[in-house]
């Protein structure tokens, strides 16, 4: 597929998605300041704030591409994940075994591209370091609850998204705190190093002092320890620190919609394809099973995400 | 004993010493040639008389000598006991206190270490990795509270060993925190145990390591007081043998009688006292330093090396609890190993400070090889995990649940840290016999030189008081 036509279909596609928004789960009261999809979104390449993080190429069951070949001659996918996030992907204490929302996705990748759902090496990759792992190729996807944003689509390519989440202030439930707003001023706020929260912060911090952590799950000891007064997360890790502590809540509504994407090399387009046609299959089939089981406490599900394709 | 002056002394006794005669004569000196057994009759008020007659300025002389021996001997006996006691110091307080500081770097480094190992056993935690991690905390808070009571406020480790006090039990809080999360099967239980473990490591050891530096710096101190020659004393004893020999050359040239029994003693006291002071002060400064250079410094060293050690450890078991959220710990492992076994690091000190000394110096060079097993093992352990091998990597850094590996990380390191030890004891005994006979050197020292001090004073009053006698 050529690039200009490419382009052009991006172009259609993202008006015609942006006209009718088609994706459940946002809130309604999201500032628009915040959004990550405007409605001039004519090229992906240069802009790093005006794109269509919605849109992915048209799925493919060939496995004809290198990107696919690759995986298939190795005969194992090597995903990058996280191993604390709780309800998405975590290991179980008692067995060792790793767990969870994105865990499940994975499985799926390596069930449908090899025929065998345990054909995986699983790799944890920090935060920080989820677009080298892709760029060095020690993974060829990075399922790890990565948001699909403008800039990040500069560096690596997603697939369609899997879910729809929203950056959110965690508080105690003691806590004056209100939401992302002027109740932070003069309060700590936690965020993971790296993360679309600590991007955020430095947009507008309201006042709080931002206390950068290696991981969101950092956050919640530093606010059980009383070190930070709030955490800024999505909602879906939020969620996974509110099932840890009975005692916090998710507080203020989103801040903003966010695309869960799994992420692969730049231009591996064959690759993106090929889980694309997994993803879709996943989110018709899968997808409410897999809520149900991991995400309840984020309320009754949603809905799985419609995707539509550009290109 | 029997000198042709004392017979003539006694011989000569009877009569009286001129008082008119000598004090027309007199200087200020108490050199002039005195008469014994000349011509005036016996005062019968000796001490009104005497002023500034010869009689008197020998008095004045033998009085001066008198006042030397004995300040002599006191200063002697108070610079041999400073230097006796810095030395006993170094011996019963600050090396221990030192060691002592290490001990603590040490069982909070390892706290670290096994309670991270416990984490990695999760449900399988084995008792042996609990009781370790109960003994680290009980050896790290006996010793803060001894090191308390042996340190007066105003010493400079104090601080710190209020602060670790009160640090100790929020971690252990920490830990224990950790491990009920991760027992409910919550990965929060997993960021407790990283946020612990960076108190311990950022804030705890930085202060067990100022600690350790402050009692090993006064144990340099006391070595430096104890090894100190006792300049004063010395020259002291030099100035009083001096004015003893001159005085009898002076008394030899007035009376050519050559030897003064008194004088004589008092001459012998002293020198016999200088001798052994200098000599017994230089051979304990000799011992002393020996104990230091073949005992405290080599166990300083090997003391690092250890702690260094566990770091590398507690780096490498954590690095597995992050489970991947962070590449801090893989960092602090380079980081930490290259100052344990490095070009310069304390293994190749230590292996260099002991070069005269086989038995020590062998077990350090098994715990090289140890390390490079261990080294070899880890890459191998986190090659199985940068594969996403998380299973393998974890078997090859703690062992199986149950079965007893000899292939593990785990096992090089004890064995480098067994023979850290076995360096450790050799080195501890080493400074301990060394330093005792650094302190046996001087042993009776003070006690002599204060009783040939006061020999030779008593010489010299009586040797004075014959020739006096000769006057009247």
């Amino acid at each position: 597929m050529s690039g200009k036509k490419t382009r052009a279909v991006v172009l259609a596609a993202a008006a015609l998605l942006l006209a009718t928004v088609a994706l459940p789960g946002s809130s309604a009261a999201e500032p628009p300041t915040l959004r990550a999809t405007t409605a001039s979104a004519p090229d992906l390449a240069p802009a790093a704030t005006t794109c269509d993080t919605g849109a992915s190429l048209q799925p493919s069951t060939s496995d004809s591409g290198p990107g696919v070949q690759r995986i298939k001659q190795r005969g194992k996918l090597i995903a990058g994940i996280d191993t604390n996030s709780y309800l998405w992907g975590f290991r179980d204490p008692a067995t060792g075994n790793l767990q969870g929302f994105d865990i499940d996705l994975v499985h799926a990748l390596a069930k449908s591209i090899l025929g065998d759902s345990n054909a995986v090496e699983f790799l944890a990759v920090p935060t920080a370091n989820r677009i080298s792992a892709l760029k060095n190729d020690q993974v060829d996807v990075v399922v790890r609850t990565m948001t699909i944003t403008c800039a990040r689509l500069l560096q690596v390519s997603f697939s369609s998204p899997y879910f729809v989440a929203g950056q959110e202030v965690v508080a105690p439930k003691s806590s004056p705190i209100t939401g992302f707003d002027d109740s932070l001023k003069g309060k700590r706020v936690c965020a993971a190093t790296g993360s679309t929260a600590a991007d955020l912060l430095k947009q507008t911090s309201h006042g709080a002092t931002v206390v950068p952590v290696a991981n969101q799950l950092d956050c919640l000891v530093q606010m059980q320890l009383g070190n930070v007064d709030a955490t800024i997360t999505d909602n879906a890790l939020g969620a996974g620190q509110v099932a840890q502590d009975p005692t916090i809540h998710l507080v203020g509504g989103t801040l903003d919609q966010e695309l869960y994407g799994v992420a692969m090399k730049l231009g591996a387009s064959d690759l993106v394809r090929r889980v694309n046609a997994v993803l879709q299959d996943f989110l018709a089939n899968q997808w409410d099973t897999e809520y149900n089981l991991w995400l309840k406490p984020l309320g009754k599900s949603p809905g799985a995400p419609r995707v539509h394709y550009a290109g | 004993m029997t000198t042709p002056g004392q017979n003539y002394g006694v011989g000569s006794g009877v009569g009286g010493a001129g008082g008119a005669a000598g004090g027309t004569v007199a200087g200020s000196a108490v050199a002039l040639p005195p008469r014994p057994g000349a011509d005036a009759p016996a005062p019968r008020r000796p001490s009104a008389r005497l002023r500034s007659t010869p009689p008197r300025r020998l008095w004045t002389l033998g009085s001066v000598l008198a006042l030397l021996a004995v300040l002599f001997g006191a200063l002697t006996v108070t610079q041999v006991v400073q230097s006796s006691n810095a030395a006993s110091s170094v011996v019963t307080h600050s090396q221990p206190l030192s060691d002592d500081a290490a001990q603590i770097f040490h069982s909070l480094a390892d706290a670290d270490t096994t309670a991270a190992t416990g984490f990695l056993q999760a449900g399988n935690e084995t008792d042996a990795v609990r009781k370790q991690y109960n003994n680290d905390i009980q050896t790290a808070s006996t010793l803060l509270a001894q090191a308390a009571a042996s340190t007066s406020a105003s010493d400079p480790g104090q601080q710190q060993i209020q602060q670790l006090n009160s640090q100790l039990p929020v971690y252990t809080g920490l830990v224990d925190t950790a491990r009920a999360d991760d027992r409910q099967g919550l990965p929060l239980g997993g960021a407790y145990l990283r946020y612990a473990s960076g108190q311990l490591q950022n804030v705890m050891l930085p202060e067990a390591q100022t600690l350790y530096a402050a009692e090993t710096a006064r144990l340099h101190q006391d070595y430096a007081n104890a090894e100190a020659l006792p300049w004063a004393a010395i020259g002291l004893g030099l100035v009083t043998l001096g004015a003893l020999v001159w005085a009898q050359i002076r008394l030899f040239r007035r009376t050519n009688r050559v030897f003064n029994v008194g004088m004589v003693v008092a001459t012998a006291a002293t020198a016999v006292a200088v001798i052994w002071l200098t000599a017994a002060q230089s051979i304990a400064a000799s011992d002393l330093n020996a104990s230091n250079t073949r005992g405290a410094a080599p166990l300083q060293v090997l003391n690092e090396a250890r702690i260094t050690a566990l770091q590398c450890r507690g780096a490498e078991n954590l690095n597995l609890v992050a489970r991947g959220s962070t590449d801090t710990y893989e960092t602090a492992w380079a980081k930490v190993s290259a100052q344990l076994a490095g070009k310069n690091g304390y293994l190749s000190d230590a292996n260099g400070m002991t070069a005269s000394d086989p038995t020590a110096q062998n077990p350090i060079r098994v715990a090289a090889a140890a390390f490079t097993t261990w080294q070899q093992r880890h890459d191998t352990a986190k090659s199985a995990n940068d594969h996403g091998d998380y299973t393998t990597a974890v078997n090859d850094t703690i062992g199986v649940a149950g079965a007893t590996s000899t292939q593990t990380t785990s096992a090089a390191f004890t064995q480098l840290d067994d023979s850290l030890n076995t360096a450790i004891s050799r080195e501890r005994a080493n400074f301990h016999s060394l330093a005792d006979a650094g302190r046996g050197d001087t042993a009776l020292l003070a006690e002599g030189a204060g009783v040939l001090a006061a020999l030779a004073a008593a010489g010299a009053l009586l040797g004075i008081n014959r020739r006096v006698a000769e006057y009247r």
